[in-house]
Order: C-alpha cells, then structure tokens, then sequence
C-alpha cells in the first residue's frame, strides 16, 4: 500500500532512534573525552607524584644529613675544645684523635680534622676520605670546590658545602676550632646516603604504573560498558519504538483499510476504534462521514436517474417530434413543379416550433411554418396540438379561412394556460402557381423572384391562434411564377441576436438571400443558416429556429451533378436533349442549347477546379423559356468578363481558344452570372419558340 | 460521331455527322491528322490548280468551340500550303455559330451536293 512511502509508526521509529543516536554520540564523545582528560592528568599526576616523592625524600634526606654533619661537627668541636681546657694537656691532637675515632659516622659518611695548612691530621671513615684527600694539604687538592673550603677551613671559619669528586655528591660541614686553630670537618657522600631513596622511587613509580593500568581498564570497561548500553537502548527503544508506532499507526491503518473499501460507493465498512485519543475522534468522523455518503449516493442516484430518466425522454420526445415533421427534399420526389426543403433547429432538445407541409390533393400542397409561445416541454406539446389541428382542419375544411378559424377555435378552447400560436398557412395550386394564405401572427415571408428581385410580403398580419375565440381570419393570395422561391421562417430567425446585443433583421436575412432565380431550396436555407450561425457567434442559440423554402417550377425541372470530368461532357449534352424531348423544341435551339451545355460544362471542367458541377433545367412552359443553371464550388469566376475574341482578324493569324464563352453569350437570350453561396452560377435563357 | 474522309483529283471532303464538340473534336483532328497526308496530297498536284477541301456538315447537328479550334488548326494548314477550305451542307445552327465567330469570313458556305466515289470510315 505504501510505495516507497513510510508509515507513522516507521517514522516515529526512526525519528527516535534518530534522537536516541545522538544524544548517544554527544554522550559518547563528552564521557570519551572526560575519560581522556582523566586518563592524561591522572598519569601527568602520578609522574609528578613519583618524581616529587623522591625530591622531597632526596631533599629531606640532604636536610637532615647537613644537620646531621653540622650538629656532629659542632658538638664534637665542642667537645674537642672542651676535653682540651680540662685535660689541661698539650697533646690536644690525641685529643682530638680519641673524639674522631669514637665518632662513627658509618659507611657513607667521615670525619676528619685539617689543620692550618689544610693537611688532614685526623680522620674516620675510610671510604668517604679517600675521594676527598688525594693530596697533601686540601688546598693543594684538584677539586677547587675542596680548594674553596680548605681556604674556610683554614682561616677558620664554619660552613657547609657541596662538593663533587669521582662523579660522587659528598656534604662538606666544618666546625672552626679556633683555640688549636683547626677545624673539625664532617663529610657524607649524599649519592650513596640517597640509594635507598632511590630505590624506594622505583617501588613509587611501579606502584604509580600500576595504578595507571588499572585507570586504563578501568575506561576500557566503562567504554565497553558504554557500548553495550547504546545497543540496548537502541534495541529497547526500537522494540518500544515498534510496540507504540504500532499501537498509534494499527488503527490508523485499519481507517485506511477502511476508507479503500468505500471506492466505488459499494461497500460501506463499519470501523470502531477505541484508542481514547484523535483517532478514536477520526473514526467517529469517519463513521459519521460514510452515514453521510451512504445517504448522499442514495439521493444522488436517485436524482441521476430521475435526469437520466428526463434527458431520455426529452430525446426520445425530440426525436418524435422530428419524425412528426416531413422530411425536407426528399419528401417528392415524383413532383417536378416544386422544390421545397425546411431546416428547424430548436435551442433545446424538444421546441415549440413547427412546420409541415402536404399534399391537399393531387393539385394542392399545404405549406405551414408556426411558433408557439414560450419554450421547452409545454411548448412541444401545444405544437402537437397545433400542427395535428391544423393538418387535420385543412384536409377537411371547404376554404382555408374557415380552416383557420377552426383552427383557432379548437386550440383556444381548453387552453387554460394561455399559449397561442403564430401561424403561416398557405396551399399552392400547384399547376398555375396560386398561393393562397392565412397569416396569423407570423413573421412575414419572403419572395425570391426569379427576375433576381426579392421582397417580403406585405399584406397585413391577423391574429394569433389559440389567443382569442371567435376570430375572423381573410385569406389573401401571391402568386409564384416558375423559378420563384417563397420563403418562411420563425422569429428565431430575425430575432437571433449578436454578441453586441443586435438583432439579425429583416434587412440582413434579405441579403443573406441574395438573388434566387430557380434556387435550390436546401442551398437557400443553408446559406441563410449559416448567415445567422455567423452573426450569433460566441453566443447561445435562444429562440428555435425554423425555415421553409419553396421552389416553384410549375412544369418541371431536371438536374444532373456530379464531379466535373470531360469525359462526362457528352452525358450532360444527351441530359439536355433528354430533358427538352416531351417539349416542342426546335432541332435548332436544341442544338443551340446542347453547344452551350458543352461549352460550359467544359470550361468548368478545365479551369474551374471545381469538385463538383450541377446543370438544372428549367422549362417555363408560359414564357416559353429554358433555363439552364449551372452551378459548380471552383474558383469564382465570371466569364461574362472575358474579353471578346478579335474577329476581324484573318483566321490563318487567329490563335485557338477563348471563342466559347462568346459563342454561348451570342446565342442565347441571356446569360446572368453569380457567386453566391460559395458557387459560381451561371444561368442561361433561351426562348424555345 | 463519323468522320468520312473522300480524296477525288483536287478535292478532299471531310464528312462529319452528329455533334462537333468536346468529346467529338479529339477524334476529327486524329482522323485529319492521320488520314489525309497534306505534303503528299499538294506535292501530288503538278497543275498550279487550287485543291479544295471541303468540311461536309451535311449530317451535323452543331459545333462548339472545341470544334472550331480544329478547324482552324486545319485552316492554317491548307492556307500555308495555298489550298482552301469551305463547308458545304451546314444547318443554321452551324452556320450562326461560324458567323458568330467570325469564321464564315474565311471559310465559304456552300449548299452544294457533291457525291463520293471512295470512302474511308473512322
């Protein structure tokens, strides 16, 4: 579960291993380095100790020897002096003689007894005197440190002092004996006074070694035991560590287990921690939190549905109401002398716009374009009211006016919430091309004549259905002749709005319009969509939109399209031929019109760059007139602006070419370009009397 | 369409039927250029007579430009060479349209019936 992630319980182990670790170090390095300080100044200590014992001992011992010699040489020149004045004797050198002879100063030490000249008269002690007295008075001695003292000695005065002979310290002391003019000297060779000591140092420092080993292993086994208590603090602690991390992180994980169940909203796992701190509060929340959820699914499901359920239907009803409506072109396709085709585009699924149109009779078609008021649902379903009324209502009524009433009669009784329609209704005579029409409220159409002018109609509106009972409607009457193009629309159209709050208009449909001499209903409306499409970018649609284009062609028309291809020019020549075979047309105009077919269709062919060439005809039986409408989406071109070839010029100095288009402008009656609609349209006239 | 070509002493007759257009014109100007040998046919003429050609339209509808530009291709040729072309046989409608074009200021239009001894078809 956790990649590359750690747990609470892994983090707080490590964090306290971590603190343990260097409180541990910092520990370490402290008693390290206090045992060091010890170690150095115990084993600093102890050599001083060693050395000052034996210096003191060394010192002592030289202290006392001095005194010793001193109160020796003192007491027995006393007692020398004194023996001398009671013995009244004048042998006082046996004198003398018999005190230094009982004087015992042992191995290291003597006595003797220099006379004025500095000659030894008297001595005890062997081993210290023979260092001492190598010549015959002390003054001639070669040690000058003896020298100095013999010249004390002799001039009899007291003193002590250090000498050094054959590498040996030896005490000098000596005691004036001024009555017999001698002096009494005392003498004690310090270095081998101070063996003892010496050895006794050596035990010292022994003793002080020893001492220092046991400091040494004394720190070893406290750095040992050291040792062995990091590691088990820091197994204690990670065991404890692991113990508690695990007591705080299990219900934490158990939280976790938990809410990785509720993915999906499916499952819903009860949790019940007691741990007494945050978590426990965590789990209640969290408890709390899934009863919430739980709940919330629920509606949220049901309300899904529930909009699920509404969208579906709203489809399905869109879906009905657009199968309600015929199908555009393809409705007659065995009806020559119309060309009709609608486009409705509700701004939401299901709209309260309509139209419809349909056969009365055999001569007679119904042309019905309404908008109810409002929007949505209720809309829809007063259109169906409507559009059935009234299909119903034409099909039966004796005159399209009293249908009408009817009409608004029916749709206004039982109308309690007030809706009404607007309603364009009219029926062409399909042969003589009469339209005769009710105008309840709608919006005014257009007329496309095939002069190339366009109007809207002006007569004067009536009511609106559904709005008022007992409403007289007066039926009025156009006329369409062949290549005329009526055209209805609903307020969706005009009242399309900009971005800059404008409103589309009426001017502004009349010349998204343009010309339309024999137009194809679905270009028409397309182009006209597309118009309003362009001018309401960047806003929401907000009114449905719906149209309804009729072409009236009264005895018929023909069309062949495909892509260019020359090979193909022959096929839209015999289509010509085809086309006009049932009409009374001369075999000259016949070919006058093949020989245009071919000229035009192969410019568009060669130089167009078209994808695709349509050829409409056209018979207006009354004027009696062919048109020929060639209609191609290549580069606009006009070919009425082509220069006229030069026809004075002798043939023989002619270049080949460019006679075509002439020849088509001089033979027939007349010839209209157009780009419109992103096609060049080129229409040809040719009386076919 | 049908392009008969007659060869008799000074004349050549180039009958064609139907329609002289788009599709049609391709194969009038192989049938002139393959079958009627211009070099040999003046080379052929030792008197300085004039050899006439004559475009038999008797049997054809119309022509469009696609045609007139063979038949000025071919008028040039015979012009360079001193021959000289005529139509025989054109309908009003052909007729307009060489008037039209300026073409029956060159060309002689003749209602002339005239028989062929040979014949080659295309």
């Amino acid at each position: 579960m956790y990649f590359g992630n750690k747990t609470i319980g892994q983090k707080i182990n490590e964090l306290l291993l971590r603190l343990v670790f260097f409180t541990m170090i910092l520990a370490g390095v402290i008693s390290i380095y206090g045992l060091y300080s010890l170690q150095m100044i115990s084993k600093e200590s102890s050599e001083k100790l060693g050395e000052t014992a034996v210096g003191n001992m060394e010192k002592v011992l030289k202290d006392m020897a001095v005194q010793y010699l001193e109160g020796i040489a003192e007491e027995k020149a006393e007692s020398i002096q004194d023996q001398c004045a009671d013995e009244q004797s004048e042998d006082y050198l046996a004198i003398a003689q018999q005190v230094i002879m009982r004087t015992d100063l042992g191995n290291v030490g003597c006595i003797f007894l220099v006379d004025e000249t500095g000659g030894i008269l008297a001595f005890s002690g062997r081993s210290v005197i023979s260092h001492i007295w190598h010549a015959d008075s002390l003054l001639n001695s070669e040690n000058e440190e003896i020298q100095k003292a013999a010249l004390e000695m002799t001039a009899g005065i007291g003193g002590n002092t250090k000498v050094t002979v054959d590498g040996r310290e030896v005490y000098l002391v000596y005691a004036p004996l001024p009555e017999l003019g001698w002096s009494l000297v005392t003498a004690m060779d310090v270095s081998e006074m101070v063996i003892p000591a010496r050895e006794n140092e050596e035990d010292i420092l022994l003793l002080l070694e020893a001492e220092k080993d046991k400091q040494s292993m004394a720190t070893a086994n406290i750095m040992v035991m050291f040792g062995l208590a990091f590691l088990a603090a820091v197994c204690l602690i990670s065991a404890i560590g692991a113990h508690f991390s695990k007591k705080i992180t299990e219900p934490i994980e158990t939280l976790t287990k938990a809410v990785s169940k509720i993915e999906g909203g499916k499952v819903f796992p009860t949790t019940n921690i007691h741990t007494g701190d945050e978590i426990e509060e965590l789990d209640k929340a969290f408890r709390n939190m899934t009863t919430q959820l739980q709940e919330d699914i629920a509606n949220l499901q049901q309300v899904t549905a529930d909009k699920e359920r509404i969208r579906t239907e709203i489809n399905v009803a869109a879906k009905v109401q657009d199968d309600m409506l015929p199908k555009g072109e393809d409705t007659f396709p065995e009806r020559k002398e119309f060309w009709l085709d609608a486009l409705m585009k509700p701004a939401k699924g299901v709209g309260g716009d309509f139209y419809d149109f349909f056969l009365l009779d055999q001569d007679h078609l119904a042309l019905v374009i309404g908008d109810v008021s409002g929007k949505g649902v209720p809309a829809a379903l007063f259109m169906v009211v409507a559009k059935t009324l009234i299909c119903s209502l034409l099909s039966t009524s004796k005159s399209l006016e009293r249908a009408v009433e009817g009409i608004n009669k029916s749709l206004y009784s039982n109308n309690k919430s007030e809706m009404f329609v607007t309603a364009w209704i009219g029926v062409l005579d399909i042969s003589t091309g009469d339209l005769e029409y009710v105008n309840a409220g709608h919006c005014r159409p257009l007329i496309l004549r095939s002069d190339g002018s366009s109007a809207f109609e002006e007569q004067k509106s009536g009511f609106v259905l559904g709005g008022m009972e007992d409403i007289t409607y007066h039926q009025q009457m156009l006329h369409l002749d062949p290549g005329d193009t009526i055209y209805l629309y609903t307020d969706g159209v005009t009242e399309a709005t900009s971005v800059g709050e404008r409103m589309y208009g009426e001017k502004r449909l009349q010349k998204a319009a343009g010309k339309g001499i024999f137009i194809r209903p679905k270009d028409l409306l397309l182009r006209i969509w597309e118009d309003v499409c362009k001018f309401q970018r960047g806003r929401e649609q907000f009114d449905d939109v719906t149209m309804l284009a009729l072409t009236y062609c009264k005895d018929g028309y023909f069309i062949k399209s495909g892509a260019p291809l020359a090979k193909e020019s022959g096929a839209y020549v015999k289509f010509v031929k085809d086309a006009l075979v049932k009409w009374s047309v001369s075999d000259q105009v016949l070919a006058t019109l093949q020989m245009a077919v071919d000229e035009i269709y192969s410019n568009i062919c060669f130089y167009s760059q078209a994808s695709e060439v349509s050829l409409k005809i056209f018979i207006k039986e009354e004027e009696k007139e062919v048109c020929l409408i060639f209609e191609d989406d290549g580069t606009p071109f006009n070919p009425l602006r082509t220069p006229e070839p030069d026809l004075k010029k002798p043939l023989h100095k002619r270049k080949e070419g460019g006679l075509g288009m002439y020849l088509v402008k001089k033979s027939m009656d007349k010839v209209i370009y157009e780009y419109v609609g992103k096609k060049n349209q080129l229409i040809l006239s040719k009386s076919i009397l | 369409m049908e392009v008969v070509i007659k060869k008799e002493n000074n004349v050549c007759r180039i009958a064609v039927t139907e329609k002289l257009e788009t599709s049609t014109a391709p194969q009038l100007e192989e049938a002139l250029e393959k079958d009627i040998d211009l070099d040999e046919i003046f080379a052929q003429s030792k008197e300085k007579s004039v050899i006439r050609f004559i475009m038999d339209f008797e049997e054809l509808e119309y022509i469009s430009s696609a045609g007139l530009r063979v038949i000025l291709s071919f008028y040039k040729k015979i012009n360079d060479r001193g021959g000289k072309l005529m139509v025989k046989g054109a309908n009003e409608t052909i007729k307009d349209t060489l008037e039209i074009t300026g073409f029956s200021d060159f060309i002689s239009i003749e209602q002339e019936e005239m028989k062929c001894t040979s014949e080659t078809k295309q």
